[in-house]
């Protein structure tokens, strides 16, 4: 038994002399407080008569701000030589009449050049209209009421099915020739759904980036 | 029953189901402009639009404040800046054939209260009308940026909010980190940055240039999630320091840093502990076998 102890002993001294020790604190005195300070591991206390420092290595503190001023005069302009190119493959999507158990798609092509060294960001800038329910779980599923869209393409910035609101759809920050992005609308409805006409209009923007 | 009647249940993207579907295409030119301009000041920009449309076409024309998001996308907002009401276009609408193409004009004034040294983000809009003003599913435009800069003193100034490893412990070779970055001046500035690996003995080890991404707008948060791949870079196990540094300004002369502690504990040195306490366990078990009971 006593063995038994000495050898577990053992074993939690190796483990804990293997796993070097550290802390977070929060350093408080009478006159200032520090909210968080960083991970130390090692240091030393510095006195004097009016101040104690509890210093630390191998961590710097947060929020280092380096800045520097300027005059700005006015009288100034200057544009980015080069063109912004959109281009939609259709303006009109129908995605007809929706049945229970299945989900309906409509597509389209957005084709972007961008001369700008920023390269583009397309997305979507306005929305209007009534629809059915947003799609929330990452997917458009057949026998339940869900709207939404998914974008593919090598500068998409999309996952999966999303709710039509604004947002982001693509972007890349170097000039592009022609670049591609498929815009896939999708609905369902559940057999609970409210029968009718839905219609929505979308707008989408090209841009460069700052 | 819900299910007996006969249920028409369309849903249509836009309004426009009898015109026929047809393709958008314009150009605008230029893409960005830069403006430093003293209050009371007027300025005249010029952009050009060219229709590849296949028949007339009319584009509206607007203004748009813009925003940056965290990730350092632009984001438009009609009320996201007061100088949205700074610029107008000369005339609202333009009518282009098929291949035309037309000069159209923002006129600029900036007001003699405007705050000198502020900055301001815009957007100048051509927005493609659909055929008969109707609308159809999927409207498209195209935003020229405006960077206004009133005269005045500005300032470029930059913090890191925070720089980590994701884990203290990293036991392979991608190293993932998280950052926040905001920019605390009155001035855009470009980023450009590097990540500095130094091992205990303060000896660096390697070095990794990291995208930042474009020009971070005054009073606006980035968050990056670098991936350091060490792979190429001899490390043994143990603990280093992992720096970021990154040249911020018009100039690219201001420099900011940051550390943040590693941990790197390879799978096979954590396989090579667990043998040593086991074969130590052992050897310690053995000895106390052999020694006397007292």
């Amino acid at each position: 038994m006593l063995q038994n102890w000495k050898i577990s002993l053992f074993l939690m001294s190796v483990v804990a002399a293997a796993h070097p020790f550290y802390a977070w604190a929060a350093m408080t005195s009478t006159n200032y407080s520090i909210y968080a300070d960083s991970v130390g591991f090692g240091g030393s206390l510095s006195t004097s008569t009016s101040y104690t420092l509890q210093d630390t290595m191998g961590a710097s503190p947060a929020g280092l701000v380096t800045s520097t001023s300027y005059e700005v005069r006015g009288g100034y302009q200057s544009a980015e030589q080069g063109d912004i190119t959109l281009t939609l493959s259709s303006n009109d999507l129908n995605l007809g009449v929706l049945e229970p158990g299945a989900v309906n798609n409509a597509s389209t092509v957005a084709t972007i050049s961008s001369d700008s060294t920023s390269g583009y960001t397309f997305s979507i800038s306005a929305v209007s209209g009534t629809m059915p329910g947003d799609v929330s779980d990452g997917t458009v599923s057949a026998g339940s009421e869900e709207y939404g869209l998914s974008v593919s393409g090598t500068h998409s910035v999309v996952n999966g099915d999303v709710s039509i609101t604004p947002r982001t759809l693509g972007s890349v920050n170097t000039p592009v020739v022609s670049d591609r992005l498929t815009l896939t609308f999708k609905a369902s409805r559940s057999t609970q759904s409210t029968p009718g006409d839905y219609s929505q209009t979308v707008t989408v923007a090209a841009s460069a980036n700052f | 029953m819900f299910q007996n009647r006969l249920v028409l249940f369309t849903i249509v993207v836009g309004a426009g189901m009898m015109a026929a579907l047809t393709a958008s295409a314009f150009t605008i030119s230029p893409p960005r402009f830069v403006l430093q301009m003293n209050p009371g000041e007027s300025q005249v920009l010029r952009v050009l639009i060219r229709s590849s449309e296949s028949r007339a076409t009319i584009f509206r024309l607007g203004v748009v404040g813009v925003r940056q998001d965290e990730q350092g996308w632009p984001v438009f907002g009609a009320d996201f800046d007061e100088a949205v009401n700074w610029i107008r276009p000369k005339i609202p609408l333009v009518t282009l054939l098929s291949g035309g193409s037309e000069l159209v004009t923002f006129i600029v004034t900036i007001p003699p209260s405007a705050l000198p040294g502020s900055p301001h983000y815009l957007g100048l809009v051509v927005h493609r009308e659909s055929a008969n003003g109707q609308a159809t599913g999927l409207e498209a435009e195209i935003i020229s940026l405006v960077s206004l800069q009133v005269a005045g003193v500005v300032r470029e100034s930059l913090e890191i909010r925070s720089w980590q490893a994701r884990s203290l412990w990293q036991f392979n070779r991608q190293w993932p980190f998280a950052l926040e970055l905001k920019n605390t001046g009155t001035a855009a500035v470009p980023l450009t940055g590097q990540i500095i690996i130094t091992d205990s003995n303060g000896q660096e080890r390697g070095r990794f240039p990291f995208t930042l991404g474009n020009r971070l707008l005054p009073q606006t948060s980035r968050i990056l999630n670098p991936l350091v791949d060490t792979g190429q870079t001899p490390l043994s196990p143990g603990r280093y320091r992992v720096e970021l540094a990154i040249l911020f300004g018009n100039n690219a002369q201001l420099q900011i840093r940051q550390t943040t502690p590693v941990w790197y504990i390879p799978w096979w040195s954590l396989g090579g502990m667990a043998a040593a306490i086991v074969v130590g366990g052992w050897m310690g078990r053995r000895h106390l076998r052999r020694s006397p009971a007292t």
